[in-house]
């Protein structure tokens, strides 16, 4: 125990105040009366001529005594001492990710997170700041560096856990960068089950990290997989389960149709083997659903879903005058028909999903989406002169539509020149300008600047790839045909622009409103795992488009929940005291003994009346 | 008796209380006789044989008998000397012992003014009765201030003697014992407030040795009986000096009259052991109730 005021320890002094004042014999007055015979008491000793007396025991004495050295020790701010945790700046990340709604605490891993944070919050001191980091897929700051209780409480108090796996490293760099860490006096405090995405190399802080783990158990049966094959009336949906735990489950998979159960199948899963169910659809049902019962401790990869998709089928023409390479790339994509013409065939017509024009430059434009390579000069789409590119380089990092094509080693001869071209943003550059094009809204298109048979492209890995992003972006779909994992944008096209009405598993909706030149929606909000539905519509169209798509929890890095009992991948400098940190924190006692001193005045007032 | 005497008795009667009023009550009243007591002849009838004129027996002369009352026409008969007996009629001595010490100079009236204007009352029903009364003090020391006193016209005097009583001095109850015995038989009023240790014990039965009969007489002060002290006092005893330093509360002040009650019950105990009547008045009483009282105790009647 340590006193944090010992010099008010001189208020001591009215303990012997007052048996001082019980030992002087009071001032009296001085009354004659005929006889003192019925006065006389027991205390025959007070009469002494000396001006004290001898203590007499007294529950008065008893209760005063005890209630000044009550409130003397209230006042030296006696507390109880225990290892700081926190320091002058104190980064409290905690983690509110998917495996963090796992139940083997009670009454959830979040749930004992928060109290730890709340713990936190409680030691800070005056002079002491904390920031607090949500780590989820998508960390983020909740409260600014602050010493603020109420504020912290509060920013405690309305987070959730997400369904997303927590992104330790985004979660850490946000720590670093959290103001009023100059000086080198911030710790880092992760309140984490452990169950995070690591991957890369280790994360160095200068900064001390400790590690609160929460949970208790790994043991997790899942569903790590759902598809749906065939074709209606012969549609089968394969579910895979995984036992992510140590020790054998058993399990009941209850798939639904449509909402309707048409199968329950009881399985075993070994430890860390997975089981696949096949469960055979009749009819044409429009949505499947599979749940494991009874849920057990995480309750998120219990249940997964999908929609039964009826493959479309893209109509392309393509209208060249050979180009076999073109032909060859457009028919790889199975879900695409394609139709070839010679440039003095072409005629616009409807019933077409892609037109791809191969040096041909017709004179008016179609509605539909339309891909250009190696046209003609003309003004109309900015095309110039020949000119020689050079090597290709990507406009922009990160564009979905370079992912997987690696143009290196690309060369190309000739391009037209189209660095004057308004047509749309450059995806693939060169030293000579832009030499691929695309447009987002309506229609879709893209200009490839040179003629294939002046490169080498087509004879790349890339080409193939290139040409199925390039369809996919002219023709996409109207939602993901697989379900994604939560947490994760979902595009939502609204060519032309828009809106999009989106209703979530729980029955919550949001609209989203998309302007001409975006083309499409992003979907953000995607923690919650079960069946979407998003109503499509166009800015000028009659009627409006429905589609659906499913979020599951399927990954396994979030279903394998097994506590850490440190974090891997993570380094933080040595946790040593810093000038001007505290090597303990104090839980102070007075309020108690304030209270115990109210209460032993209030009883030597009642004895002090019963005895009046 | 001068006039001059005469008023001055008056006088120090109206200082008593004893109004004209008051008096014409009194000349109502007598003092009984619970047992037969010892006397000369008077006005009560003895059961000891005197030499009055009533015949009441005859025994056998014994040497030493009066030869006046030989029945000489019974020797005449018999042969044998034989002595008429008669009743003997006589008077009672009352005797007032009034405490004069300091403590009885305290009250509102002072129970020393009570005690002298009972102790007129209860002299002036026996004068008036024809029995004989005397006035005795006592504090440290025990004063006969009247002989014994015979006849109405003597009340003046006895009046007199009780006007100028003043307390001083302790109570010695020791001072009644020892001049028990310098005092006629009769009844012994003993008028006091009894606030002194050792108590009235050993005077008791030296009075009753005497042939006397007691009666006790406490008169206390209003304010001894409901005190109005507060606070922290240092009470200094009026007789001995002694102090006693006391805070006083309503816990004191029940404690006080706790022992004022156990000091009563011990008083009027002792009395009854002593066959002694108890009379317990206040000083504020006044002299017609207090007469009542005492008639009430059978003091008179």
């Amino acid at each position: 125990m340590s006193f944090l005021a010992p010099l008010l320890a001189v208020f001591g002094i009215s303990v012997p105040a007052i048996l001082v004042l019980y030992i002087l014999k009071v001032r009296r007055r001085i009354v004659v009366v005929p006889s003192t015979l019925l006065w006389r008491t027991e205390a025959v000793d007070r009469q002494a001529s000396v001006p004290w007396q001898r203590i007499r025991p007294s529950w008065l004495l008893f209760l005063q005594l005890l209630a000044a050295i009550a409130l003397v020790l209230a006042l030296t701010r006696p507390a109880l001492a225990h290892p700081a945790q926190l320091g002058p700046d104190t980064v409290v990340v905690i983690d509110a990710s998917g495996p963090m709604q796992a139940t083997d605490v009670s009454p959830s891993r979040f749930a004992a997170a928060v109290v730890e944070a709340r713990a936190l919050v409680d030691q800070l001191g005056s002079g002491q700041r904390m920031t607090l980091i949500a780590m989820d897929a998508n960390p983020r700051v909740i409260a600014a560096s602050g010493g603020d209780h109420g504020v912290l409480d509060a920013a405690l108090s309305g987070l959730r856990p997400e369904a997303g796996l927590a992104d330790l490293r985004t979660a850490l760099a946000l720590a670093t960068a959290a103001p009023g860490g100059g000086n080198g006096d911030r710790r880092v405090i992760v309140i984490s089950d452990g169950v995070v995405d690591v991957s890369g190399p280790t994360v160095t802080l200068p900064y001390p990290v400790q590690y609160l783990p929460v949970g208790v158990s790994g043991e997790n049966l899942g569903i790590s997989g759902l598809t749906v094959s065939g074709v209606d009336g012969s549609r089968v949906v394969a579910i895979n389960v995984t036992n992510y735990g140590t020790a054998r489950h058993a399990t009941t998979i209850e798939t639904r149709a449509d909402g309707h159960l048409v199968d329950a199948r009881a399985i075993d899963v070994e430890p860390g083997g997975s089981v696949e169910v096949d469960v055979a659809l009749s009819g044409s049902p429009h949505t499947v659903t599979a749940d494991l019962t009874p849920h057990d401790t995480f309750a998120l990869d219990d249940t997964a879903s999908a929609i039964v998709q009826t493959p479309r089928v893209i109509h392309a023409v393509l209208v060249t005058p050979r180009n076999i390479f073109l032909q060859e790339a457009l028919q790889l994509r199975s879900d695409l028909r394609l139709d070839v013409e010679t440039p003095a065939a072409y005629r616009p017509h409807t019933g077409v999903d892609l037109w791809v024009f191969d040096g041909f430059m017709p004179s008016a434009l179609p509605a539909q989406p339309y891909l250009l390579v190696g046209p003609p000069a003309d003004p109309a789409i900015g095309a110039g002169v020949e000119v020689r590119p050079g090597p290709l380089t990507p406009a922009s990092a990160g564009d979905p539509l370079m992912e997987g094509v690696d143009i290196g080693n690309v060369a190309v001869a000739q391009s037209r020149d189209l660095s004057a071209s308004s047509f749309g943003r450059a995806v693939i550059d060169s030293q000579a300008g832009p030499v691929l094009l695309v447009r987002d809204g309506a229609p879709r298109a893209a200009l490839l600047g040179f003629d294939l048979h002046d490169s080498d492209l087509p004879l790349s890995p890339a080409f193939p790839v290139l040409v199925e992003r390039l369809s996919e972006f002219l023709v996409p779909d109207a939602v993901p045909p697989s379900p994604v994992e939560p947490d994760t944008p979902v595009d939502i096209p609204v060519p032309g622009g828009g809106s999009v009405t989106v209703t979530r598993p729980d029955g919550t909706t949001e609209t989203l409103n998309v302007m001409a030149q975006m083309g499409d929606a992003v979907l953000t909000d995607t923690d919650q795992t079960g069946l979407y539905t998003a109503i499509i519509r166009a800015a000028g169209a009659q009627q409006s488009v429905t589609a659906r798509f499913a979020v599951d929890a399927l990954d396994p890095a979030r279903s394998a929940i097994t506590p850490q009992s440190e974090l891997a991948s993570v380094r933080g400098a040595a946790a040593s005291p810093t000038p001007g940190s505290r090597g303990a924190v104090f839980d102070d006692l007075w309020p108690w003994l304030a209270v115990l001193a109210l209460a032993v005045l209030s009883a030597e007032w009642v004895v002090f009346h019963r005895g009046r | 008796m001068t006039s001059r005497a005469a008023s001055a008795g008056i006088a120090a009667a109206r200082a008593l209380g004893l109004t004209p009023d008051v008096l014409a009550l009194l000349d109502h009243m007598s003092l009984p006789s619970r047992r037969p007591v010892l006397g000369d002849a008077g006005q009560r009838r003895s059961r000891r044989t005197g030499g009055s004129v009533e015949f009441a027996d005859f025994r056998a002369y014994v040497p030493g008998d009066d030869f006046r009352r030989v029945d000489w026409n019974a020797y005449a008969r018999h042969e044998r000397l034989i002595v008429r007996l008669h009743s003997a009629d006589e008077d009672v001595t009352l005797t007032l012992w009034i405490d004069t010490s300091a403590s009885m100079a305290y009250g509102d009236p002072s129970k020393l003014h009570a005690a002298a204007s009972l102790a007129g009352a209860l002299g002036y029903v026996a004068l008036g009765a024809y029995d004989r009364a005397c006035v005795a003090t006592f504090a440290s020391t025990a004063t006969m201030l009247t002989p014994r006193l015979r006849g109405r016209s003597a009340t003046h005097r006895l009046w007199l003697a009780l006007a100028g009583l003043h307390g001083d001095g302790r109570t010695d109850f020791g001072a009644i014992g020892r001049a028990a015995t310098r005092t006629a038989p009769g009844i012994a009023v003993i008028i006091s407030d009894f606030l002194s240790q050792p108590g009235p014990d050993a005077a008791l039965a030296a009075l009753r040795g005497a042939g006397q009969e007691p009666v006790l007489v406490r008169l206390l002060s209003r304010q001894e009986v409901e005190p109005d002290l507060q606070g922290d006092l240092r009470l200094v005893d009026a007789e001995t000096g002694t102090a006693v330093e006391v805070t006083v509360t309503p816990a004191t002040i029940a404690a006080y009259r706790s022992r004022l009650a156990g000091r009563t019950d011990a008083l009027r105990t002792l009395a009854a052991r002593h066959r002694a009547r108890w009379v317990d008045l206040a000083s504020d009483t006044g002299v017609v109730s207090a007469v009542r009282a005492c008639r009430s105790a059978g003091i008179v009647r």
